[in-house]
């Protein structure tokens, strides 16, 4: 019965939490990595685990797991301080955005990218991102901020609203 | 110009479905946990048959289609038909064998095995002694929340069956591939009457 409401919770979450994980790892491939191996984890421990709190700890595995991912990478792969490649304005400038916020994502840091995932795309207040994250909500507000501040050097000066980008700065 | 919030959707969005995601995690599941009852069942065995090959036998499904059971024999001429005793071996204790322990113990302690939160942790010694040919280990429990709303607290007077979780650390030993069985409790005292000697060695623990 367990594993019945397991796979019934992973058809109707799972997709969320699939783009949760892309924008955590900017990566389709590591983003179905990540998010089976947060699932995974769950799995073994359906039982221990009320159902109500499933996705709280698929959420708070998934940062985990990001974290240290982005930590095992950084000894291998050197981000670069600009984009390689900025496709020129044209018909296609929606998908380039999203394509160029993508790759901007993926030059934050591990926990930046989390803070600004979680906070403005996950909507989630500052108290509850700093439980989510396991830090205090001050340190959550200087990584969204300083997460915000690295995506306006990276993305193009009309990409984003100024609004947005100094909201976390007031 | 767009908003932050709405950029960030319309990439997310850009990722292709999955439809197949809950199989998936499913059977990544059950290999992981295959793994590991293999490594904790049979790493004696194995150790043991150091300088022979050996052969799987049997794979027997259990329960929803996943691989639960594994057999292992020595291939001809291995070590592994006549393994030369060693010392002990002191063993990984994983989720299987805590769920294994506590499990058994309940059913010892005529407990229902939700009145069992699990192993207290830090508690628990799990061991291979190849002279006894058995697995041994040693653990205290844990009464689960609704068994102390049941119930009330540990000291909640006579009659309360709580107060068998005080009786620790509890012996347990089982054969290969055999289930545990609560060997008997220590109320506390030493374990060595009934652990073999070298087995205690391996858990660091005090002799007698």
């Amino acid at each position: 019965v367990v594993e019945e409401e397991f796979t019934w919770f992973v058809r109707r979450r799972g997709p969320a939490l699939r783009r949760t994980a892309y924008l955590l790892t900017g990566d389709v491939g590591r983003a179905e990595d990540l998010v089976q191996t947060a699932l995974v984890a769950l799995w073994l421990k359906q039982r221990r685990v009320a159902a109500a709190n499933w996705e709280a700890y698929v959420r708070r595995t998934l940062i985990n797991i990001s974290t240290s991912w982005w930590r095992l990478r950084s000894s291998t792969e050197r981000p670069t301080a600009n984009l390689p490649e900025r496709p020129a304005a044209g018909w296609t400038d929606a998908v380039d955005e999203r394509v160029l916020l993508v790759n901007a994502l993926r030059q934050l840091s591990a926990r930046q990218r989390a803070a600004v995932v979680l906070r403005h795309y996950e909507d989630m207040s500052e108290a509850d991102t700093a439980r989510m994250m396991g830090c205090s909500v001050g340190t959550v507000k200087s990584l969204a901020s300083r997460g915000l501040d690295r995506l306006r050097q990276l993305l193009p000066a009309d990409s984003l609203t100024e609004d947005t980008l100094n909201e976390e700065l007031s | 110009v767009t908003n932050i919030n709405e950029l960030l959707r319309a990439a997310a969005a850009d990722l292709p479905d999955n439809p197949a995601l809950a199989e998936q995690v499913v059977a990544r599941g059950r290999r992981h946990r295959l793994r590991v009852r293999a490594a904790g069942g049979c790493a004696a065995v194995v150790v043991a048959a150091v300088g022979g090959p050996l052969t799987v036998k049997t794979l027997a499904n259990v329960g929803g289609g996943g691989i639960d059971k594994i057999t292992i024999s020595a291939a001809p001429g291995s070590r592994m038909s006549n393994p030369r005793p060693t010392g002990a071996q002191n063993l990984l204790v994983d989720d299987f064998v805590r769920n294994g322990l506590a499990t058994a113990w309940a059913a010892g302690q005529r407990l229902q095995r939700s009145d069992v939160a699990g192993t207290r942790k830090g508690s628990v010694f799990y061991a291979y002694d190849p002279s006894s040919a058995k697995y041994w280990a040693i653990a205290d429990f844990e009464p689960s929340a609704s068994a102390l709303a049941k119930h009330g607290t540990l000291n909640g007077g006579n009659g309360d069956p709580l107060i068998q979780f005080q009786d620790g650390p509890f012996i347990f030993s089982r054969s290969a591939g055999g289930s545990w069985t609560l060997v008997g409790d220590t109320g506390g005292g030493p374990i060595c009457p009934r652990v073999p000697a070298a087995v205690i060695a391996v858990w660091h623990l005090p002799r007698c």
